[in-house]
């Protein structure tokens, strides 16, 4: 039934609404967005997680010619955990075979290059997390929300039927692709396609726009652009400041009882103090009380105040630009032939 | 099928010009078109010959920089190119990690090895997907790690399974070559298809391998890497310090005779600069502690790096400053103390100008004029005008605490007056003082070059000093003699007991058989000779004679320059009797170092040799045993302790650890043990190397002398007399050289526990970690072999060719 057409300055009446029949397809049948919280995003990473650690591989293994990129990326965490197991295997492996003396020389060593590697994945972790929050905060984009992608298989043989999967996708994993549709599909539920830009354009300041969509998904982009590149540089750079941290003295003590007893509570009271008499060790440029290597100092404290500034800089070089009134620029090129993607 | 599909339901493409079929409704298409078509294709497959991937890497690193920058900016970029920000910034990030972690080492090879971690990470990582190919290539004749460039120009690996644009890309020909490999039938219709679905298959599963096994191989690649180049980095930074440090030593000429000329050379004019500076704003003024701090401060910088960081000359350069500044005649010190009052309980005393003058003048004392302050002449004032003051209350004052308390109140105002005597800074001051930065400073360049040469690289303890580096390798080669398995030195590393087990039992095996002993000694005697010509090189002699002459030197500078502390602490003082000095210090610390590892290695030629002489029936040392006693449980318990001591006790530590209670027959195998003639085997394996053989046998004789003479008396405990006879001072100087020798050198058992530790550990190492490594390699590579395999479709085959 089409009552009026889009038009969010007056009655904003959907000009289509479709059944329950239709809405309850478009969400088990067709890509859908789910809702952006913890336990969906949760959820997502653990079923990616697990399909790359059991069923993926095998499928790999098969050369299925369903084996897709996604499935190829997602074993990317295989390397990644075994890699930095591996590391401190490397590390600390071999020394329950020294004698005590060595092995407590070799421990020393080992529990910060083991600590590194830890403090390595959670810094970028932690990275991702700071601009995401910022940039959400900012915008009201969450570039972290997750939709669901259903895949149809191509049938192994002629009288076999394909197989449909699911995988969890993020709608903005690609800048050239993000998934546009999935927002206006999302918006047609509630009878207004343009719902979610709609949103998007009055929270930065547009107002109500005639078609938000044309306006906000070039901005889109580029904050994507952005985001993901500022992201990778923050992420690197935090994850160099934390090897860093884990490269300080504090860190011999771990999993030394020093009276800490069993309570997991003053347990992590001791990897806080540790935390912070490090910040403290990699700002001076050596351990209290002994001699600092000047190197060391500014080498350390350059580390620390990028990663300070980072922090800052990396969300707000992500969304400037993007409340820019600047008269929005043709999006069809009419002079040229062809686009790059 | 699903081809066919789509082409029916596509409609046939419009043609240009006079069309064959007319279309039922008659439509011209001329109209709609507007000369729009796709753009031709551009993409390439990529061929990158092994010898230019670094170049390549480099190319291509400096591209996604730019591109980084254009993303941040502008907000253009896409995919692909952030992508390449990641690999970037993981690169970028590695390098941060490796430049902060070499600031934290100390060796130059440390630092060096931060950066060779990260590159062997980086190299390994993209290293392994390559070594994984090489069967691949093989066998089928392609490689599954190819890249092709998109029309776009931008390079891309094939590892999307769902979109392989290679098979456009690559030429037709390559398909048949590889069918070829594959061992595809030739006739088979729609080969190259076939061809193309058989190399999709073997990228797929070649790549889900590579992700399997890279989390192994990456790490354990790179460690294994970097143990080898650790090696090759020490050997060269050994070379470059080895010939940096000799041609400075060599500039210093043969006898010396630069030295002052480097040494004003290497002149700090800006320290000297900045002590004009601040000696001319202090002229003719009073001087104050804080000035003495600054004064301190620009002629011996607390953060003046390596030669001068020494305690001792700090404190004694601070007294003899103290002294040179405070060096100030008072014309009147009456005068300057002026009248002294104090009052306690009630009662008061008043010592005035005059009294003060007088108690100073009197009697043909002269401590009234001309005086200079110093803590000497402070003592004598203090003294007589003590006295003065005490007659004069003892007469006033009867109350006994109210006296103490006058004392006391007279005693700290004195103090108060004469702690600062006026010190001003006289023009000859100044010029003394500038004299002592001179001579401060030349000794810091000379010293400098003396510590670099004995302590930063001969003998230095730190682990690339020339004494670590060939301890480590001689004590390697021992064990190696010695014929240690990789058990055996598991089991010696637990702890010296052991170690001391293995030992017995090795050498005893070895002493027993001829040929054994005759090749082990050989090698040993080689190890020894290498180690030996190694560390000293003439190094002992002009190591001493730089000491000699530099300390010396600076001596002399010091007593021209009124810096009395300075001199005695860098020399001695003849006249005081008072021989411990610096520079002593300095020459008996390069001895003990190189003859403490020198004495280490001896002892194993010297056990080795002892338990080769215990086998033979009629040997010397057997019969001053039997000669103890006849008694057998006796004799072969004295053999045992014998060679526990060998094993267990330093050279001077022997004496405690045999019981023999007789002492003629003590020292008869004291004497045995350290032999003028060694046993006929081991002399001739020191064959052609009769020096070090010499040097042995010296170092035995000075031990046995000192044992055998007061060893004994030392071992049952009577007490030696510091004063007496000069038979008894001799026996006494005898145990305390003895007692230093024990100092000199490692007991066997340890020194096998430590070297078994060290060789075994990295073994451990590399046995878990290669075995580890090298097993995933060996699965994941002969897993390629079977990558790739689709059966043939027979009937369809067979259908085609009817067909």
């Amino acid at each position: 039934m089409v009552t009026s057409l889009n038009n969010p300055s007056g009655n904003t009446r959907p000009y289509y609404e479709p059944s329950a029949q239709i809405k309850e397809h478009m969400d088990t049948n067709h890509d859908h967005l789910i809702k952006a919280n913890t336990i969906n995003k949760t959820k997502a990473s653990l079923h990616k997680v697990s399909q790359a650690l059991t069923v993926y591989p095998v499928k790999g293994l098969k050369g299925d010619q369903n084996f897709n990129f996604y499935e190829f990326l997602a074993m990317g965490v295989i390397p990644f955990t075994v890699g930095s197991a591996a590391m401190i295997g490397v590390f600390n492996g071999a020394s329950k075979h020294f004698s005590p003396a060595s092995r407590e020389a070799a421990g020393k060593i080992g529990k910060k290059l083991g600590v590194g590697v830890v403090l390595y994945c959670l810094a970028k972790a932690l990275a991702n997390k700071v601009v995401n929050t910022a940039v959400k905060a900012h915008t009201g984009v969450d570039l972290d929300q997750p939709y669901v992608k259903v895949i149809n298989e191509l049938p192994e043989g002629p009288d076999k039927e394909g197989k449909v999967r699911i995988e969890y996708h993020k709608a903005f994993e690609s800048a050239d692709f993000w998934r546009t549709d999935l927002f206006h599909a999302e918006g047609t539920k509630h009878g207004n396609r343009n719902e979610w830009y709609d949103n998007i354009a009055r929270k930065n300041g547009f107002g109500d726009l005639q078609a938000s969509d044309q306006e906000m998904k070039p901005r889109i982009r580029s904050l994507i652009v952005k985001t993901k590149t500022a992201q990778y540089l923050l992420s690197y750079l935090f994850a160099a400041t934390a090897v860093g941290l884990a490269a300080q003295s504090p860190w011999e003590e771990l999993f030394v009882n020093k009276g800490a007893g069993k309570k997991p509570m003053a347990a992590l009271k001791h990897v806080g103090s540790m935390f912070k008499r490090s910040f403290a060790e990699m700002w001076r440029g050596g351990k209290v009380g002994e001699k600092i290597s000047k190197s060391s100092k500014i080498f350390g404290r350059a580390l620390l105040i990028a990663s300070a500034l980072g922090a800052v800089a990396a969300p707000i070089i992500s969304v400037r630009g993007f409340r820019s009134k600047a008269e929005t620029k043709q999006v069809i090129d009419n002079s040229r032939r062809s686009y790059e993607a | 099928m699903t081809n066919m599909m789509i082409q029916n339901s596509i409609a046939p493409a419009p043609q240009k010009g006079n069309s064959s079929r007319k279309s039922s409704r008659d439509v011209d298409y001329s109209k709609y078109q507007i000369g729009a078509k796709a753009l031709p294709n551009k993409g390439y497959m990529v061929r990158t010959p092994i010898w230019k991937a670094p170049f390549v890497a480099v190319k291509d690193t400096a591209k996604q920089v730019k591109s980084i920058g254009r993303a941040l900016s502008s907000g253009k970029s896409d995919d692909f190119n952030i992508g390449c920000t990641n690999d970037v910034a993981m690169k970028a990030g590695g390098l941060a990690i490796a430049g902060y972690l070499a600031t934290r080492r100390a060796l130059p090879v440390r630092k060096g090895m931060e950066f060779v971690g990260a590159a062997a990470f980086f190299t390994s990582m993209a290293l392994w997907p390559k070594v994984m190919a090489l069967p691949v290539r093989a066998m089928y004749g392609f490689d599954p790690t190819m890249k092709y460039v998109d029309s776009y120009g931008r390079k891309k690996p094939c590892t999307d399974g769902q979109y392989e644009p290679w098979r456009n890309l690559m030429a037709p020909q390559e398909f048949d070559r590889i069918g070829d490999k594959m061992g595809v039938s030739k006739d088979m219709e729609n080969r190259h298809e076939f061809v193309q679905d058989r190399m999709s298959k073997t990228i797929k599963q070649f790549n889900t391998l590579w992700m399997l096994s890279a989390g192994f191989m990456t790490p354990i690649m790179s460690a294994l890497m970097c143990s080898g180049i650790e090696k090759g980095l020490n050997k060269l930074h050994q070379k470059h310090s080895t010939d940096k440090i000799e041609k400075k030593v060599a500039s210093l000429g043969e006898n010396l005779e630069n030295a002052d000329k480097i040494a004003e050379e290497g002149f700090d004019k800006k320290g000297f600069a900045k002590l004009g500076e601040l000696l001319d704003a202090q002229k003719d003024k009073a001087v104050d502690n804080k000035f003495m701090a600054q004064l301190m401060h620009a002629i011996y910088p607390a953060d003046t790096k390596g030669a001068l960081q020494d305690l001792k000359l700090h404190d004694a350069l601070k007294a003899d400053l103290t002294k040179i500044v405070s060096d100030n005649a008072v014309a009147d010190v009456s005068e300057f103390i002026g009248e002294i009052k104090v009052e306690a309980g009630g009662a008061k005393v008043e010592l005035s100008k005059e009294s003060i003058k007088k108690a100073l003048t009197e009697g043909g004392a002269n401590l009234n004029n001309n005086q200079a302050i110093t803590p000497d002449s402070a003592k004598a004032i203090t003294r007589r005008l003590t006295e003065v003051f005490k007659a004069q209350t003892k007469d006033a004052v009867k109350d006994q605490d109210v006296l103490v308390d006058l004392n006391e109140a007279f005693d700290s105002a004195l103090k108060a007056k004469l702690d600062n005597p006026p010190r001003v800074l006289s023009a000859k001051k100044i010029e003394t003082i500038k004299d002592v930065f001179k001579a401060v400073d030349a000794f810091r360049v000379k010293k400098g070059i003396l510590d670099e040469f004995v302590i930063g690289h001969k003998i230095g303890d730190k682990e690339d000093s020339v004494v670590a580096r060939e301890w480590q390798k001689a004590s390697e080669g021992i064990m190696q003699a010695l014929g240690f398995t990789d058990k055996e030195l598991g089991e010696a590393k637990k702890a010296p007991a052991r170690a001391s087990e293995i030992l017995e039992s090795k050498m005893t095996e070895i002493a027993k058989d001829d040929s054994k002993y005759k090749a082990t000694m050989e090698r040993i005697a080689k190890v020894l000779g290498d180690f030996d010509s190694e560390m000293d090189k003439g190094f002992v002699d002009k190591a001493t004679k730089m000491t000699e002459t530099f300390y010396g030197d600076f001596a002399k500078k010091a007593k021209e320059t009124s810096l009395g502390d300075v001199a005695t602490y860098i020399a001695g003082d003849k006249q005081a009797r008072l021989p411990v000095s610096a520079k002593r210090n300095f020459v008996e610390n390069i001895n003990n170092n190189i003859n403490g590892a020198r004495n280490s290695l001896y002892k194993v030629v010297q056990a080795l040799d002892v338990f080769r002489r215990l086998e033979a029936k009629d040997s010397p040392i057997r019969a001053a045993i039997a000669e103890a006693s006849s008694d057998k449980e006796f004799q072969e318990s004295t053999i045992q302790a014998v060679k526990h001591s060998l094993l267990n006790a330093t050279y001077g530590d022997h004496h405690e650890k045999l019981d023999i209670p007789e002492e003629k027959s003590w020292k008869q195998v004291i004497e045995s043990l350290y032999p003028e003639k060694m046993d006929e085997e081991t002399e001739k394996a020191f064959k052609g190397n009769e020096e070090l053989l010499g040097k042995m046998k010296k170092q035995f004789t000075e031990i046995r002398n000192q044992i055998v003479d007061y060893g004994h008396r030392f071992r049952t405990g009577s007490q030696l007399p510091t004063r007496g006879t000069d038979e008894e001072k001799k026996a006494a100087k005898g145990v305390g050289d003895l007692i230093k020798q024990m100092k000199i050198g490692d007991i066997l058992s340890s020194f096998a526990k430590k070297t078994s530790e060290q060789m075994h550990n990295t073994k451990t190492w590399k046995k878990i970690f290669g075995g580890i490594g090298a097993g995933v390699a060996g699965i994941t590579l002969i897993s390629t072999l079977f990558l790739g395999k689709i059966k043939e479709p027979a009937a369809k085959k067979k259908e085609v060719a009817n067909g």
